[in-house]
C-alpha cells in the first residue's frame, strides 16, 4: 500500500532557521532512523521531498487556462507549515503509523493513503 | 551598477567564504548564495535595498541552505564535507546574527583552496572567477572559450577533487606556494583575456579586468608583511600597464601593435597606479612579473614610440632571460634588441630558437622585413599565417605580407 507522508509544523521554516546545529543533527539523524526502519519492514520509499519556504510559494487560482490568477505565496496561509513530504510503499496503515513515529519530533504527520495504492 | 551588481562585486567572495566556513560544502554555499541573490532581485526591486545587503544576503542564503539540508535528508543524499577547524564554523555559523556587525572576511581561504595543488591550473582558474569573484558559469565559459555546458561539467569535477581538502590557511613555505599559484592562475586568466590564443576577439578586457580584480582581492586579504607581496604588487603593476592600453589596441577590430598606438588613449590613471606599486621595489630582487613590470613601465612612460628607451628594455629582457630561460623572453628580448641595435642583430637572437604557435615566424618575418629581406620574410609570414589561431591577428599579418 502507498501513503503519503505529510510533515507539518507551526512556523516551521522559522524554527528551521534557528536551531541549532545540534538539534539539526538530530533531525537528520530522525529521517536516517526513518529510512531505516522502512527498510527493516519490508517497505520502500518511493520518493519524497523537502519544500522551500513558503515565500517562494505562487498559487494559481481556480479558472480556465490563462484565466486563472497566479499570485505570490501559498493557498492557505496558515502557522501550520508544509515542511516536506515521503511517498512510502510498506505492507498496512499500521506499519504506516508506527514509521511515521521515527521521523522529526517537532513535526505531525499525516498519513493518507493514495487512491490506486 | 544597481544596487545588487554592487553587492554582487562586493559581497559574493566574502559571503561565499563565510558559508563553506560554516556548512563546509561548495556546492551547498554556491547554490545558497546564487538563490539568495535570485531572490533578492525581486525583493529588493519591490521593497528597496535592505539597510544591510550583506547581512540580508547571508539570511537569505542560509535559509536556503537549511531547506536544501533538510530536504538532502529526505531525499538521503550524504555528501562527504570540507574539513574546516570547529571554531571556525562556529564563528561563521554566528556572524551577522546581528544586522550592522561587519562581515568575517574568510576569502583567503576560499583562494587557497581554489588554488590546491589537485586542480589543474585552468580548472583552478574557472573555479577562482566562479568561487571567489562570482562570475556566472556561462560567462566563465564564454570568457574561456568553451561552452558552457563543458564549462559547468569541468567546474563540478574541479568541486569535487576538493571534497575532503582542508578549508584553511596553510602556513610558511606552502601559504607561499599556494599564493604563488594564485598569481599564476590570476595571470594566465589575465594573458586569456590579453591575448587569446584562439577565437574571433583581439582581446577580451572583461576577462583581463577580472583577473585583476582577484589580484587586487588576494592582496588585500593576506596577512600584513607577508613575503610574497612585493611579487604581487609587481605582478598587478604588469597586469595594469598592459591593460592601460586596451583602448589603443584595437582600431575598427584591427590590431594596433605598440608603436603605432594612440597614446592618449592609454589609461593613464592605472599607469600611475602601477607605477606607484613599482615605485618601492625598483632595485628589489629580480623576479619574473617585476622584470615584466618594469619593460612595460619603460613602454608606458614614453611619451612617443621612438622616445622608447631600448637599452635599458633590452637589460631587463637580458635578466628575465637568465632568471627564466624561457623562448619565449628569448623572442621578446630579440624584438627588443632589433629596437636597440637593428634587425640584424634581433635576428640573431632568433637563431636556432623554436617555439610552437605563430609569434617567432611573425617576429622573424618582421625583422627580415626591415633588414631588407623580403622573400624571405614573406616565407616566414606565410608559416606564421598557417600557425595563427586568432582571427584578428591573422588578418593582421596578412596585411603585413601583403605590404611586403
Amino acid at each position: 500500500m502507498k501513503y503519503v507522508l505529510t510533515l507539518t509544523e507551526p512556523r516551521h521554516y522559522e524554527r528551521w532557521a534557528a536551531l541549532s546545529d545540534a538539534d539539526r543533527q538530530a533531525v537528520f539523524a530522525a529521517f536516517e532512523r526513518f529510512d531505516a526502519a522502512v527498510a527493516e519492514r519490508g517497505g520502500k520509499v518511493v520518493g519524497g521531498e523537502g519544500l522551500a519556504g513558503p515565500e517562494l510559494a505562487h498559487t494559481v487560482g481556480p479558472g480556465t487556462p490563462g484565466a486563472r490568477a497566479v499570485t505570490e505565496g501559498p493557498f492557505a496561509e496558515s502557522a501550520e507549515q508544509i515542511g516536506g513530504f515521503y511517498v512510502i510503499d510498506v505492507p498496512d496503515l499500521d506499519s504506516a503509523l508506527e514509521l511515521a513515529q521515527q521521523l522529526p519530533e517537532a513535526f505531525s504527520i499525516e498519513v493518507r493513503p493514495v487512491v490506486d495504492g | 551598477m544597481t544596487d545588487l551588481e554592487d553587492a554582487w562585486r562586493e559581497e559574493w567572495g566574502r559571503l561565499l567564504a563565510l558559508l563553506v566556513a560554516q556548512f563546509r560544502r561548495l556546492d551547498l554555499a554556491e547554490d545558497g548564495l546564487g538563490d539568495a541573490f535570485a531572490t533578492a532581485a525581486d525583493r529588493w526591486r519591490r521593497d528597496g535595498t535592505p539597510d544591510n545587503p550583506a547581512a540580508w544576503l547571508l539570511t537569505a542564503a542560509r535559509r536556503r541552505i537549511y531547506d536544501r539540508l533538510r530536504s538532502e535528508a529526505i531525499a538521503r543524499h550524504k555528501l562527504p564535507l570540507l574539513q574546516v577547524d570547529t571554531a571556525l564554523t562556529e564563528e561563521a555559523r554566528t556572524v551577522m546574527a546581528d544586522a550592522g556587525e561587519a562581515v568575517v572576511d574568510e576569502r583567503l581561504r576560499l583562494v587557497l583552496l581554489c588554488a590546491h595543488p589537485s586542480l589543474a591550473p585552468e580548472h583552478a582558474a574557472a573555479l577562482t572567477l566562479r568561487l571567489v569573484l562570482g562570475v556566472s558559469t556561462a560567462d566563465i565559459a564564454r570568457l574561456f572559450l568553451v561552452p558552457a555546458p563543458t564549462m559547468a561539467a569541468r567546474l563540478t569535477r574541479a568541486r569535487k577533487a576538493l571534497v575532503d581538502e582542508r578549508f584553511a590557511v596553510p602556513s610558511g613555505a606552502e601559504l607561499e606556494a599556494r599564493v604563488v599559484t594564485v598569481a599564476e592562475v590570476a595571470y594566465l586568466a589575465f594573458t586569456a583575456g590579453y591575448a587569446p590564443g584562439s577565437g574571433p576577439d583581439l582581446f577580451r578586457a572583461d576577462l583581463a579586468g577580472e583577473a585583476i580584480r582577484l589580484v587586487r582581492v588576494l592582496r588585500s586579504v593576506l596577512p600584513a608583511g607577508f613575503a610574497g607581496t612585493p611579487d604581487l604588487d609587481a605582478l598587478l603593476a604588469l597586469m595594469l600597464l598592459q591593460h592601460a592600453r586596451r583602448d589603443a589596441r584595437a582600431d575598427d577590430g584591427r590590431l594596433v601593435l605598440l608603436p603605432d598606438q594612440d597614446r592618449a588613449r592609454w589609461r593613464h590613471d592605472e599607469i600611475s597606479e602601477a607605477l606607484e606599486l613599482l615605485a618601492p621595489l625598483v632595485g628589489a630582487r629580480s623576479t619574473p612579473y617585476l622584470l615584466q613590470a618594469l619593460i612595460a613601465a619603460e613602454h608606458a612612460i614614453a611619451a612617443t614610440a621612438a622616445a622608447t628607451d631600448w637599452i635599458r628594455i633590452t637589460g631587463w629582457y637580458a635578466e628575465l632571460e637568465q632568471l627564466t630561460g624561457s623562448p619565449v623572453v628569448r623572442l621578446n628580448r630579440a624584438v627588443a634588441v632589433a629596437e636597440a641595435d637593428g634587425p640584424d642583430a634581433g635576428l640573431r637572437l632568433l637563431d636556432g630558437l623554436e617555439l610552437p604557435g605563430h609569434r617567432l615566424p611573425a617576429a622573424r618575418a618582421e625583422l627580415l622585413a626591415r633588414a631588407g629581406r623580403p622573400q624571405e620574410a614573406r616565407t616566414a609570414y606565410k608559416v606564421a599565417i598557417e600557425r595563427c589561431g586568432n582571427e584578428v591577428e591573422r588578418a593582421h599579418l596578412s596585411e603585413r605580407r601583403d605590404r611586403l
